[in-house]
């Protein structure tokens, strides 16, 4: 645990510089607050004897003692504040940089909240403990040098006897620690719940309200927001007992002494003006200790956080790129899978020993039932997961040898659920390429069939949209995705399931416009639309993670399989329904 | 709406502050007095704990001369004893005092908590589409966070720091009325700076405040959106720029609320020594001139000490409790944002028996494009009607009117006759049920997921309910079956199988008017086909709006309208549009082909394999 915090300590000894002269500042400004109490003393002394012209330069003295050590003072706080948020800064660049580096296969398992609470949360915490706590922490331990070496200097045998109660601090704190950590780290956990709880509300609710169960919801949110609050108020017990147990031992450090002290008073082996002297500076132990108190104090909270924000960044990706992998230039776009199994959990594949070849240029359908594996299958393309076994080719060349962005610029995606952000339509379109041009963006949105939607609205390119798109309607959405995607100009065009939410005739449209645009590439299209199947020269069909059956519409309705109880079952309706499918041999593992 | 999504969206701290400082601290205060008797005790705690501090030096002060001093081992025992037992105390009333506060802290940010989710659930659905999501957390959390740290200790030590001042201004008085005078010559010196500084950090706390909701909105989007960012290789660069940006900004709101701040010590210390200065100076002068005395002046010396420290004090936490402020102003403006869907009064309760919806003179746009002028529509109970059209033509739009998600500017929308408007929101969406074309999950079991539809619904009946509509196979797929835990968003189900939980949840609850909007578009055409057959015994005797693209969707229904912008163009069973060749018939003829032929198709030795 300790060895977090050492880490975040590493991070802020990049300043090294400005911290030296940090320390420095400290050392002055405790220099000079010492100083002051002695110009007062002369100065009080002056007006006794009514030595009236002592007044006046004993007096500006003070003053500018005070003002020195207040100048000081405030730049070492103010410099120690800005090494820690630098720090803060680059700990949050890194972790968030790091988030980009982590694959899908994270993003599956995560919370939303767990993140924000590391780049909010944990990361004021530590700022917090950086800057005010262990300015607190370095002041005291000079002051508890200082103090010791006063008290050496006046009476070796006493201070060691004072000293001996101080492993007591370190008992104490090692005792609350064993309790403290695990609530601390639990605690952590409930906010991290609590923040996702939020986050779920925000986009759940529209299902708790159009259901009006927004109360049902409300119960798990009102448990989360006890267990936080129980989680907490365990934490704040114990830290009420632990730190006045500070002062308890400075009062029990005291009691020796007077006991310890008094008895060789009065066996005469000290004297009365030693042993006073003594307990006078003995005082100046208690603020260092109660210093150091403080920094323990913060201590938990922010060693739970730093282990939570390292353990994101220590991290590795599961889709990690070689360190001898190679640039990806303009690929011709063959594809081939060779004997691919994967599986989200290893022991349960999804898809099976898949091997199929795709030639440059060539439009491949992909269908098959719900569950089937189908969006699965072209996410292994872009390498967002790796398969379990078996190797990804494209250009020959297995996708694992080449570089993760070099992979990626070739392969364009359209997923299957939609996601917009925030910002103008422009920006939603150009979110890949922001160095795209008007008419490269109208080209986009032209073949995605959303221009004249967008043309028609009154600020057209620059409408705001909310976030996730929720103010535009579902095609509407799903066509900014497609221009989004289709203005990279990939050699390889992925499409899963891209016309869900269209009418039959903005689907024509779309398609019409997209077969003029992808000629010359490659094409995965994922499709429960038979009029989207236009596009493809060859339809593969999926089921149960296998590819059962192999060719065009026509051959594949001879053979009477899969695909033909698929694509009968649109017509269902016009015959009577009951017994005019069976279930042989169809997806639902 | 607009002023949502502007400040919102923006989340700046830009403007006027809403509500003074003032009004805002009255609020917290008023919040912390629910909790009287812990603060009672709190202070009786934080005074005795005082009072024994005070006390135990003294008794320090009678080991050394009637123990010490004196060689008096019995006296030095004695009082050794008696201190050791006023530690302890302090120690105990510490606790005490300690664990109220933490209490007291925890108590106000459970509050505040319960409050702004109970706030959260009579906001309606237009707040939250253009709320970012962010923003609504960083005030739940951080801000939340913020206005507990300072509020209630700082409180209560305010008033032990105010009484302290006002005992050493009565003592000072009490002892040389001259000296009083130059003593608090500097005073308004003091309060002008206070005034200066406490302005400053309330408005660097605001920015703050606002710059961690920022970054809160961007983290959120960020890995809400991880998966599409990386789907485009040069995306990286552009967000790190975005939250290099944020982040750079929240360092820089942060040092300069810590400049202000760490200008509160010196400022004031340096007053403090003047007029130490200016006491000893001009007070030397009055001893000397005998018109003080020497113990006078050196009294004064601890006085000045007695009223400068909690001075201090106050000052430091006056200005951290800027901090407080600003987080609180953003907490109660969330708390003080109106829906515009809202209960009336006197709602009363619907018992929907018949499921009969008419939507009269309906016009309706969210911002400044209609989507519905003048519309009317009427569906009879126990009907099915399927709604087709063009996207963006209005058709999720009638279903938000119909579950009054939003209300229309003009006309009505009726069910079994009865305005929606007068009626309980609850008592009108409990009886109703959308499956919403993005299917919504929750971070939960599949079975908790489909327990939303009917929150009393036992185990046995959502087995029911999925073996009617023949998804057993559905879940067997799924590792753990009904127990299998949803991630977020519903990222580990496939999309066709969100849809289905959604179609399951909206079920169980079999309600008198059921909505489905594109609740199949992702649906293989199998499954569908076995889905329907389940629907049409389901949906008997039930209202039904069908929303489809997928026109073999509409087959169950009884009638088809055909919406385009906003409008009922063509209206009839799916036939007579077929018939009558219009925008349906090209639809079809597109989607599936002409009728003719597809009926040879199904027809054909493959459609019987
Ligand atoms: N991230 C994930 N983690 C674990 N399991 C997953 C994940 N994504 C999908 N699955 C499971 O893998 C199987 C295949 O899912 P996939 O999304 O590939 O189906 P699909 O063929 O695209 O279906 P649909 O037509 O509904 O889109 C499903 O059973 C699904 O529950
Ligand atoms: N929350 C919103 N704020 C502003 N405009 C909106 C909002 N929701 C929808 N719109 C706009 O209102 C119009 C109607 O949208 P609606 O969602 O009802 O269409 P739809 O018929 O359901 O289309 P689709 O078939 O694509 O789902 C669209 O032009 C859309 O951009
Ligand atoms: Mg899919
Ligand atoms: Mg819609």
């Amino acid at each position: 645990m300790a060895s977090v915090i050492l880490r975040v300590y590493r991070y802020m000894a990049r300043d090294w510089k400005t911290l030296t002269l940090t320390i420095a500042l400290l050392l002055t400004s405790i220099a000079l607050a010492m100083m002051i109490p002695w110009y007062v003393r002369d100065l009080l002394n002056s007006i006794m004897v009514f030595d009236v012209s002592r007044l006046l330069p004993s007096s500006l003295m003070i003053v500018i003692l005070t003002f020195l050590e207040g100048v000081v003072a405030f730049l070492d706080r103010y410099l120690f504040e800005m090494i820690a948020q630098k720090t803060i800064y680059r700990l949050r660049l890194d972790l968030y940089r790091h988030l980009h580096e982590l694959s899908y296969g994270f993003y599956d398992r995560v919370d939303v909240g767990e993140i924000i609470v590391r780049i909010t949360n944990d990361m004021d915490t530590l700022n917090g403990f950086i800057s005010f706590a262990t300015m607190q922490f370095l002041n005291a331990i000079f002051s508890a040098v200082i103090a010791l070496s006063i008290l050496l200097s006046l009476n070796v045998e006493l201070t060691l006897v004072a000293a001996t109660l101080l492993p007591l601090l370190i008992l104490i704190r090692t005792l609350f620690d064993r309790k403290i950590f695990p609530i601390a780290e639990k605690s952590w956990r409930a906010m991290s719940q609590f923040n996702s709880t939020i986050q779920e509300y925000t986009s759940t609710v529209k299902i708790l309200k159009a259901l009006g169960v927004e109360d049902v919801f409300g119960r798990t949110y009102r448990s989360r927001l006890s267990n936080l609050y129980d989680l907490n108020m365990k934490f704040e017990r114990y830290m009420s007992i632990s730190w006045p147990a500070v002062g308890l031992v400075a009062s029990l450090i005291q009691i020796t002494v007077y006991l310890y002290g008094g008895s060789k008073v009065i066996s005469g082996a000290l004297s009365v003006g030693d042993i006073v002297a003594f307990l006078l500076y003995l005082s100046m132990l208690n603020w260092p200790l109660m210093g150091i108190g403080f920094f323990f104090m913060n201590y938990q909270r922010a060693s739970v956080s730093a282990s939570k924000i390292f353990e994101i960044l220590d991290r590795e990706p599961e889709v990690k790129e070689q360190p001898n992998a190679v640039e990806l230039k303009d690929a011709r776009g063959h594809v081939q899978f060779d004997n691919v199994t994967f599986g989200y959990d290893q022991n349960k594949p999804i898809l099976m020993n898949l091997s199929f070849e795709v030639k440059p240029g060539e439009k491949v359908a992909i269908i098959g039932p719900t569950g089937s594996g189908k969006s699965t299958l072209i996410k292994l393309i872009p390498r967002f997961y790796d398969p379990t076994s078996g190797r990804i080719l494209i250009d020959s060349v297995d996708v694992r040898s080449v570089m993760v962005k070099s992979l990626r610029k070739n392969v364009g995606i359209v997923h299957q659920d939609v996601m917009l952000f925030a910002g103008t339509i422009k920006d939603n379109i150009t979110y890949g390429k922001s160095s795209a041009s008007m008419s490269e963006i109208i080209e986009a949105a032209k073949a995605a069939g959303i221009h004249d939607f967008i043309a028609s609205l009154p600020k057209g390119y620059d409408t705001d949209v909310a976030e996730r798109g929720v103010t535009l309607s579902g095609g509407q959405r799903q066509r900014i995705a497609i221009a989004r995607t289709l203005i990279l100009n990939p050699k390889i065009l992925i499409l899963d399931d891209p016309t869900s939410n269209l009418d039959a005739e903005t689907e024509a449209t779309v398609v019409e416009a997209l077969r003029k645009l992808i000629d010359g590439r490659t094409v995965f299209i994922v499709t429960q639309r038979l009029s989207t199947l236009k596009l493809a020269d060859k339809i593969l069909v999926l089921d149960n993670g296998r590819i059962v059956e192999e060719g065009t519409h026509e051959e594949l309705m001879k053979m009477g399989g899969v695909y033909a109880k698929l694509y009968n079952a649109q017509f269902a309706h016009q015959e009577p329904l009951v017994g005019s499918v069976e279930k042989v041999g169809l997806g639902n593992r | 709406m607009g002023w949502v999504i502007g400040r919102y969206a923006r989340g700046e701290a830009e403007g006027k502050p809403k509500g003074s400082p003032v009004k805002i601290m009255a609020r917290l205060l008023k919040l912390v007095w629910k909790y009287k008797v812990r603060v009672i005790i709190f202070v009786a705690a934080a005074a005795a704990a005082l009072g024994l501090s005070v006390i135990a030096p003294y008794i320090g002060k009678r080991v050394v001369d009637e123990g010490i001093v004196a060689k008096d081992i019995n006296a030095l025992t004695y009082y050794s004893i008696i201190f050791m037992v006023i530690a302890v105390c302090i120690w105990a009333l510490s606790t005490i005092r300690g664990y109220s506060v933490a209490w007291l802290t925890q108590k106000l940010l459970y509050d505040l908590r319960s409050e702004l989710f109970a706030h959260s659930m009579g906001l309606d659905y237009a707040f939250f589409s253009s709320t970012s999501a962010g923003q609504v957390i960083s005030r739940f959390t951080s801000d939340v966070n913020a206005v507990g740290q300072t509020a209630t200790t700082g409180f209560i030590d305010a008033v032990f720091n105010t009484l302290t001042i006002v005992g050493a201004l009565i003592a000072m008085l009490s002892l040389n009325f001259k000296l009083t005078l130059v003593t608090l010559s500097l005073v308004p010196l003091i309060v002008v700076s206070v005034i200066f500084l406490a302005r400053r950090s309330y408005r660097a706390y605001r920015n703050v405040r606002a710059k961690v909701g920022e970054l809160t909105t961007n983290i959120e989007q960020t890995v809400s959106g991880m998966r599409v960012s990386q789907s485009f290789s040069e995306r990286d660069r552009e967000n790190l720029r975005r939250f290099e940006r944020v982040s750079y900004e929240t360092m820089r709101a942060n040092l300069r609320a810590t400049l202000v701040m760490a200008l509160t010590r010196p400022v004031l210390s340096i007053i403090r020594a003047a007029t130490v200065a200016l006491l000893v100076f001009y007070g030397g002068n009055l001893v000397v001139s005998g018109e003080a005395t020497i113990g006078t002046l050196i009294a004064f010396y601890s006085y000045v000490e007695m009223f400068f420290n909690p001075v201090i004090t106050l000052t430091v936490y006056y200005n951290m409790l800027q901090s407080a402020l600003a987080a609180a102003e953003r907490v109660f403006e969330y708390l003080e944002a109106k829906p515009s869907v809202k209960e009336q009064p006197n709602a009363t309760d619907l018992e929907i028996e018949k499921g009969e919806i008419i939507i009269e003179n309906v016009s309706f746009s969210y911002s400044e494009a209609k989507v519905f002028e003048n519309f009317n529509l009427k569906v009879k109970p126990g009907e099915i009607l399927a709604v087709v059209g063009p996207t963006g033509a209005g058709k999720t739009t009638l279903a938000n009117l119909i579950l009054r998600l939003y209300d229309p500017q003009k006309g009505c929308v009726l069910v079994d006759g009865v305005d929606i408007k007068t009626v309980k929101l609850r008592s009108l969406r409990s009886q109703m049920a959308l499956v919403p074309q993005e299917p919504v999950l929750f971070r939960d079991t599949v079975l908790e997921n489909i327990r939303y539809g009917k929150p009393e619904a036992k185990d046995d009946e959502i087995r029911d309910v999925i073996h009617e509509l023949g998804l057993d196979p559905l879940i067997e797929s799924l590792p753990e079956g009904l127990n299998t835990m949803v991630s977020e968003g519903g990222g580990n189900l496939s999309v066709g199988q969100r849809q289905l939980i959604n179609i399951a949840r909206t079920l169980l609850r079999r309600p008198k008017i059921i909505i489905l909007d594109e609740a199949t578009s992702s649906v293989d055409p199998y499954t569908e086909s076995i889905l329907q057959e389940a629907l049409k015994r389901l949906l008997a005797g039930r209202t039904c709006i069908i929303i489809a693209h997928r026109l073999s969707t509409t087959f169950l229904a009884d009638r088809v309208i055909v919406l385009d912008q906003g409008k009922i163009v063509e209206e009839g069973t799916h036939e007579e549009l077929l018939r009558l060749g219009g925008l349906y018939a090209k639809l079809y003829e597109l989607q599936i082909g002409k009728p003719m032929e597809a009926e040879m198709l199904s027809a054909s030795p493959a459609g019987t394999a």
